[in-house]
Order: structure tokens, then C-alpha cells, then sequence
């Protein structure tokens, strides 16, 4: 039995550091577009500064795919309307932000890629941030001559014009179990 | 490898997979030095996302920290690692040798950091000597490096006096009001490449800096866009040579040295023109009785609304967007003159374009 609690005890120490993360993510709003060509993301992220100091910290936007085939990247600072620099990685694009203290910024973030027939946003990798999203609102616009074979969340609700179905999800205090997954009939 | 064929693999069966923003930790070597007995030292900085555990490597070995216990409470946190903190012990060669900081995030895939020193194949940095440490250096162009300073290299002191520009007038905050630094030609903070500080301009014109202990000879003031940008990944707007700036500054000294402009910052005029790319209203001037628009953040799943707005601040029309671009109608009673067009998303104020209305 000792051994066994001393055992516990270690692993827990060398175990992941239960770290008080410094910054939150508390909202989303992105909009997700799908066109003959292109499944395009145009998101809002909110970014909190949680402490009375100066917070560094670098993020990262995954691609599930070469940045090569991500094309029209832009992430621009809606608090001073600038864009960002950032650096392209393998899969990723990641930039340093500097919060001041108690501060909360959103960023814009677009990008497209080649349309596939199997469409995923990851949105399990929220846990990073060690908190749900407060909130978390989504659009998918498609056109009427796409063919859906399925979403991966029910949509709340959706609206349809002459050319495009909308379909909208609203979420508060979301921890995503699941990826944003549309599959379509190519 | 791997990555680089299940990327290909996705691409080549369709998938398209992207997704959500990663809290990535952010660490760094700040300084690795050797004692009386040649045992090492490193000194580290870390900020971001979670870190199940650390490790060191050099010629000698590998091993990962025993403990890390890392308290978050902002900016960076500092940790030093010693070989009595690893598991196994691992030896570094002060002659030269190949270090390497492992991070291992909790989410997403282990950050390596190496510097290779001395007599050690492939060394960029020299030997150091007694009285000397490997420290690291942010350069304005974005990369981290490390070299060899002495051992007051992360000792500071202050500089400061007066601001003035081409003309010799006094510089107020009103003429400069975001981060500005001091730098030589190669876009470093002083001959041997040192740390970069953002100097506050006061409103009597005054400035104060703190700067590592060196010798500096700087003769460029740039101009930095964004304060919600770490110092070394900032978008530059504006740099204007300076009266060249040679100093010595020895830790805990403060010395006194004005900083005389050799040209204006024309390019601060740059950051407006950013929002365009937000919000485009053409034609501009408009002759008709509409307006066409198009918004580049995400118009569905927000609550946008754009407000027309004259000159006093009255509020003409409220207009509902629900479309990325589209065509607006002007009140039929508006009178020609120059109005703001305001976006607010979720019922707060983005920003506003101006539009000048010129019927005939």
C-alpha cells in the first residue's frame, strides 16, 4: 500500500504541471464558407489577459495540411487594426502576443483551402486553454449546388436565400468533445 | 518524416483539416554559464501553454528535469536548471559542446532549442571566456540568437533626455504615441546586438529607457505599430536616423542623452490605411443615393450593425449587415458633406471609414 502511494506521489510530480494559465480564450465567432472551391474561415478570437501583468505568449493555428495549401492568410489586431506578423511553420502559423495587464484583445483570422470532401475544423485542441469557451457562435454558408452528406454538430438553426443554406450554432460554456466535420459528395 | 506523409496522405484521400488557436509554451535559453568548478547553469524564461516536462542533451547525454513546478502569474517565468535538477546527470563541455532545451507541451508536439558553442562541430558562438556567459539576444528582426557577453550582460542601466525632430523642436506624446526604439543600422539594439526597450515619450517630451549594460553605438529610432505585439515581432511603421548615440552604460548607472532626429516618420500614416482592408465603401465620394460595402470579418456569426454618423456625432441611419458585401441607401434627406461610416460588431464599436457625400 505504501508503495502504492509513494508511487501516486511521484507520478504526480513528474506528472503534467497543473499550471494557472495566465491568459483565457473565452469567445469565438467564425465563419465558415463553403464554395465549389474553397472551404474558407473567417473567425473572431477573443484573448484575455487574466493577471495584472504583462503577458507573453505565443499561439499557434494548426493545419491539418502543408501551410503551402493554405492561401489568403490574413490576422489582423481589431484593437488597432493592424496586421499581425507572423511566422508560416510546416502545419501551423503561430505569432507571439503581448497582453497588457487585465487586457482582452480579439484578432481576425481568414484563410481558405482547396475544397475536400472530407472538411475538418479542429476544435477539441480548445482544451488547450484549459477552460470552455464562453462563447462560441458558427455559420456555415454553403450554396444550394453543394451537396452535404453530413455536419458533425446539429445545427441550432439555418436559413436559405436563392443561393445559399446558412446553418448556425450558438454555444455557451462549450468544451468541444468533438471537430466541426462536413463531409460533402464530390 | 512523418508528419510531412500524413500531410500528403490527407491531402491525397481529401481532408481538409484545420482548426482552433493552440496555447503553445514559449521558453528560451536566457543564459547558460559555468562556476568556479565548471559545473553549468541554465538560466531559462518560459510563458504560454502548459509543460508536462523538460529536458537537457548534450554531447555527454540526455535527461529530463525531476520536478518542474512552474507558478503562472504573467510575464515570463524564470527557472534554472542545473545538472543536480535533471534525472540522470548530463555533462556540458564549457570548451564547446551542443546544447539542447527540450519543452514538452502538454498539447502539440516537443519545441527544441539548441545552440552549439566553442570548439564544438558547427559552432556559431566562440568559447566563453572566465568572465563571460552565453546569453541570449532578441534582434529586431524577429529571431532569437545567443552570444557570449560578460557577466553583467543582464545588468541594466537607464538612458535618458529629450526627443527632437528634424527641425529641433521638442517631440511630444502627441507627435509620438506608440512603441519607439533605439537601434544601429543592422536593426539591433546596439554594436553587439543587444536587447531592444521600448522608450515612453513623455508628454514634456522626455523619454527613459532601460538598456542592458554594453557598449552601444545606435544611430536609428524606429517606430513600432502595434503594443499588443511582443517587442521582436512588431510590425515596423516607421524608423527615422538619429544623431549617432555612442555610450558605455555600466549596471545601476543612468546617463543623460538627448536624441536628435534626422528625418520624419512619414510612414505613421500606414496605419490607417490597414482598416481598409476591413471595411471597403466605394465609390467614395458617392454621387448617387447608395453605397456599396464590403466587410471583412465574419458578418453571420456576429450581430453587425454600420451607422452612418455626420460630422457632430448624430446618428443618421442604423443599418443591420448580414452579408460580407452589399448595397446600402443614404437617408433621402442627407445633405453633401463628410460623414463617418461606423462598424460595431455585437454592439461594440470596430472602427469607422470616412465617406464623402456629393450629390448633384
Amino acid at each position: 500500500m505504501r508503495i502504492l502511494i509513494l508511487s501516486g506521489l511521484f507520478f504526480l510530480m513528474i506528472g503534467s504541471v497543473n499550471a494557472q494559465i495566465p491568459v483565457a480564450f473565452p469567445s469565438e465567432y467564425i465563419d465558415f464558407k463553403i464554395d465549389s472551391s474553397y472551404f474558407s474561415i473567417n473567425g473572431i478570437y477573443t484573448f484575455q489577459n487574466k493577471t495584472g501583468k504583462n503577458v507573453y505568449f505565443n499561439i499557434e493555428f494548426p493545419f491539418g495540411v502543408n501551410t503551402s495549401l493554405i492561401d489568403s492568410i490574413r490576422v489582423v489586431n481589431l484593437k488597432n487594426l493592424q496586421t499581425v506578423h507572423f511566422k508560416t511553420n510546416q502545419q501551423n502559423i503561430s505569432f507571439y502576443l503581448n497582453l497588457l495587464p487585465n487586457d482582452t484583445v480579439q484578432y481576425n483570422i481568414y484563410y481558405r483551402q482547396q475544397l475536400a470532401k472530407v472538411n475538418t475544423y479542429i476544435l477539441t485542441t480548445t482544451k488547450s486553454w484549459g477552460l470552455p469557451l464562453n462563447n462560441a457562435v458558427y455559420s456555415l454558408t454553403t450554396n444550394k449546388n453543394i451537396k452535404i452528406k453530413s455536419i458533425s454538430m446539429e445545427p441550432d438553426s439555418s436559413k436559405y436565400d436563392l443561393n445559399n443554406i446558412t446553418y448556425y450554432w450558438r454555444k455557451q460554456n462549450f468544451t468541444p468533445q468533438a471537430d466541426f466535420e462536413v463531409i460533402i459528395e464530390k | 518524416m512523418k508528419k510531412i506523409y500524413l500531410t500528403y496522405a490527407l491531402t491525397f484521400i481529401g481532408i481538409a483539416l484545420i482548426g482552433n488557436p493552440i496555447l503553445r509554451p514559449f521558453s528560451w535559453v536566457d543564459k547558460l554559464s559555468f562556476d568556479k568548478n565548471q559545473q553549468w547553469q541554465i538560466n531559462l524564461n518560459i510563458s504560454g501553454g502548459e509543460i508536462d516536462s523538460m529536458a537537457i542533451s548534450s554531447s555527454s547525454g540526455k535527461s529530463k528535469c525531476k520536478v518542474l513546478t512552474i507558478q503562472w502569474e504573467g510575464d515570463f517565468h524564470g527557472l534554472i536548471i542545473t545538472t543536480d535538477s535533471l534525472i540522470s546527470k548530463v555533462n556540458i563541455n564549457p570548451e564547446g559542446d551542443s546544447v539542447s532545451i527540450i519543452t514538452y507541451p502538454h498539447y502539440g508536439d516537443s519545441i527544441l532549442e539548441t545552440f552549439i558553442y566553442g570548439n564544438y562541430k558547427n559552432s556559431n558562438i566562440p568559447k566563453p571566456s572566465k568572465d563571460q556567459v552565453i546569453n541570449a539576444f532578441w534582434t529586431t528582426g524577429e529571431y532569437l540568437y545567443h552570444s557570449l557577453c560578460d557577466s553583467t550582460g543582464n545588468m541594466q542601466g537607464v538612458i535618458k533626455g529629450h526627443v527632437y525632430n528634424r527641425n529641433n523642436v521638442l517631440i511630444t506624446k502627441g507627435s509620438i504615441s506608440i512603441n519607439p526604439y533605439l537601434i544601429d543600422l543592422e536593426g539591433r539594439c546596439g554594436l553587439e546586438g543587444f536587447t531592444i526597450q521600448a522608450i515612453n515619450i513623455s508628454n514634456e517630451g522626455s523619454y527613459s529607457a532601460m538598456f542592458y549594460a554594453q557598449i552601444y553605438s545606435l544611430n536609428q529610432l524606429k517606430i513600432c505599430s502595434n503594443l499588443n505585439l511582443c517587442p521582436y515581432y512588431y510590425s515596423s511603421i516607421g524608423t527615422s536616423k538619429i544623431t549617432p548615440l555612442d555610450f558605455s552604460l555600466y549596471p545601476d548607472s543612468t546617463i543623460e542623452l538627448d536624441i536628435h532626429l534626422l528625418e520624419n516618420f512619414t510612414a505613421i500614416n500606414k496605419m490607417e490605411a490597414k482598416s481598409n482592408e476591413l471595411l471597403k465603401i466605394f465609390p467614395n465620394p458617392i454621387k448617387g443615393g447608395s453605397f456599396h460595402y464590403e466587410i471583412g470579418i465574419p458578418i453571420k456569426a456576429t450581430q453587425c450593425k454600420m451607422d452612418l454618423i455626420d460630422m457632430t456625432g448624430r446618428k443618421l441611419e442604423s443599418y443591420d449587415i448580414i452579408e460580407n458585401a452589399g448595397e446600402l441607401q443614404l437617408p433621402s434627406t442627407i445633405t453633401n458633406g463628410t460623414y463617418l461610416i461606423q462598424l460595431q460588431m455585437n454592439g461594440k464599436k470596430l472602427f469607422s471609414d470616412q465617406i464623402i457625400v456629393s450629390k448633384k
